[in-house]
């Protein structure tokens, strides 16, 4: 559905001139140039979910805004269901549809109705079409209840309901979100998580997401694609991303009141005392298992409690991105 | 193009419904066109009560021309006026919208906000045409009739051009505001005047560098029978409307080429 090859965007930016005829003085001013996207490649089956992710400043906007035709690429190839996006704009405008977290794409200063009104007329939806997906949309995202209330005047979980109502209302194969779910609450979240579930699931809706919420991933998406200072640095599912930057699982123990706990640690187990007197025993499970974790234990010392740790996206991430800034 | 129309109905009736947001808006814009039209108007009546005349063209004839460059300007506000949000479009973002849907981004330019002050502009140019014209002495002929009124669509046509063609370059440069005023003072302060009175040079330069001669010298020397003050061929003077189509239809193709250095600013 989506194939990008050797993908790259450099601006050329100006530097900004200030004072008299500036505008005209700004025709010469000096120019350097900011490689965003360098050499991403990738594609993406029809019904899939795929994450994007990346630090601040690390591409994904750019590489989602040429794939939505929005920008043009410096150098390398973007198809999409066939279509290069912004040289055959007006089609492929019919084949996606767009989430923007940061901006709306609907008609601020109009109610709701009006904007899902007038993208129905621009994208020649019947009538009965568009009343039977107002009707579905409806059922999770609620969106009746504030359809003539000026988008302006919506709260940012109502806005982002109707931004995505309006982006899938011509029934897209490629739905594209730029961290749609920022600054909302934990119940707006959940509806939008469900919403785009719902549409991948039942009309195999390609989705591509950028998030910094590890949760949306963590629900959504099956196969992640890491981007860094413009490069791809993982491509692959959530599971593996997880075992090669997190190889360690850690059993924490509390012991109980009286317990010696001078013996316990297990084989292939690094120990380390938390401050809080629990013990965490950290493991490759490629060379010992939970359960051998934790029989050594009990057979040691009387343990009061104990839980796994499984290994956390956010963690994953964090470490790339550490690792990154060095 | 009928997909075109469509759209631009569809277009029209947001930007309508959006203004109607604002309604306060509508006098405020309207009387502020007139009156900045009616000082404009003072003055050139001033100019004309001191000296009888301006450059060989009696007062009827000045008032001619200063219609005609009203109603080419209220046919730019009228239909091309947004042009001149290119800057505001390009630097919110809002263009990732028009990118985004099945329909042309220019359109979708031209009919963001439907803009009331136009109907001032309407207005005061039909006045001044209706009372200047029946008093210069002009031999009127239905094709002349014609030819004027594709002038003064054609000298709209012009103006837009340059303002989209400005405005185009806010996709690759940040500070163009600069040229719009320009553009807007030049031509609303010199294009008042028949241009012989800035010399051969000086209208020479209205005509071919800041192309001011179109929207009002031209046609109004043509119309008022005084071709003599031009500084080229009669009938070059009557092939001048094309300038405007083609000054528009160049612009359009500038605009959506520089559109391809859009950048869309924020994440």
């Amino acid at each position: 559905m989506i194939e990008v090859v050797e993908l790259v965007k450099e601006f050329r930016k100006p530097q900004p001139t200030t004072g008299r005829l500036a505008g005209v003085r700004q025709l010469w001013a000096p120019r350097r140039t900011v490689r965003a996207v360098d050499q991403v490649g990738f594609a993406v089956e029809r019904g899939e979910i795929v994450g994007y992710l990346g630090a601040n400043g690390a591409g994904k906007s750019t590489t989602i805004k040429m794939l939505t035709g929005i920008v043009v690429p410096t150098s390398g190839t973007v198809t999409v269901n066939g279509l290069v996006p912004w040289a055959n704009r007006k089609k492929h405008a019919y084949n996606i549809g767009v989430v923007f977290g940061q901006k709306t794409q609907l008609w601020f200063d109009l109610p709701l109705r009006v904007s899902l009104e007038t993208i129905r007329d621009l994208y020649r939806i019947g009538a009965a079409d568009y009343v039977s997906r107002i009707d579905e949309f409806d059922e999770v995202l609620q969106i009746k209840d504030f359809m003539d209330t000026p988008i302006r005047s919506l709260s940012l979980g109502q806005r982002m309901r109707g931004d995505l109502a309006g982006a899938m209302l011509h029934r897209p194969q490629v739905l594209y979100l730029d961290e749609p779910t920022v600054g909302l609450d934990v119940v707006a979240k959940q509806a939008l998580r469900d919403f785009i579930a719902e549409q991948n699931r039942v009309h195999s809706t390609t989705v591509m997401i950028t998030t910094h919420d590890m949760d949306d991933i963590e629900q959504l998406c099956r196969r992640i694609v890491l981007i860094d200072r413009g490069r791809v640095v993982y491509d692959g599912d959530l599971s593996s991303l997880k075992r090669r930057y997190l190889p360690f699982r850690e059993v924490v123990i509390t012991p109980g009141a009286n317990a010696d706990t001078a013996y316990i640690g297990a084989k292939h187990a690094d120990r380390l005392e938390n401050a809080d007197g629990t013990i965490s025993l950290r493991f490759d499970p490629e060379r010992t298992s939970a359960a051998a974790v934790i029989a050594q234990a009990a057979s040691t010392a009387d343990i009061a409690d104990l839980h796994v740790n499984e290994p956390k996206l956010e963690d994953v991430v964090r470490l790339i991105y550490a690792e990154a800034e060095r | 193009m009928a997909d075109l129309l469509r759209d631009f109905r569809i277009l029209l009736r947001v930007a309508w419904l959006t203004e109607l947001e604002h309604k306060a808006n509508f006098f405020i814009s309207v009387i502020g066109a007139l009156a900045f039209n009616a000082g404009q108007l003072l003055f050139i009546g001033v100019l004309l009560n001191a000296f009888g005349s301006i450059a060989g063209w009696t007062p009827a004839e000045v008032m001619v021309l200063f219609g005609i460059r009203m109603a080419s300007h209220s046919m730019y506000a009228f239909f091309f006026r947004r042009v001149i949000d290119v800057d505001l479009v390009v630097h919110t973002g809002e263009f990732d919208r028009y990118l985004l849907r099945p329909t042309s981004p220019f359109l979708q330019l031209l009919t963001r906000r439907f803009n009331l002050q136009q109907f001032g502009d309407v207005i005061v140019a039909a006045a001044i045409l209706a009372v200047a014209l029946p008093k210069a002495s002009i031999t009127w002929h239905p094709l002349l009739a014609l030819w004027l009124v594709i002038a003064i669509g054609a000298g709209g046509m012009l103006e837009g051009a340059l303002q989209l063609a400005r405005g185009a370059l806010a996709f690759r440069l940040q500070n163009t505001q600069s040229l719009t005023a320009l553009i807007d003072t030049v031509f609303g302060t010199y294009g008042n005047f028949p241009l012989q009175i800035f010399g051969t040079l000086g209208s020479i330069l209205f005509t071919v560098v800041l192309p001011l001669a179109f929207v009002g010298w031209i046609p109004a020397a043509i119309v008022t029978g005084r071709t003599d003050s031009l500084w080229f061929p009669t009938w070059l003077a009557w092939l001048s409307p094309a300038v405007g189509v083609a000054g528009m239809a160049a612009a359009i193709f500038f605009f959506t080429r520089q559109s391809r250095h859009y950048s869309s600013p924020g994440s």
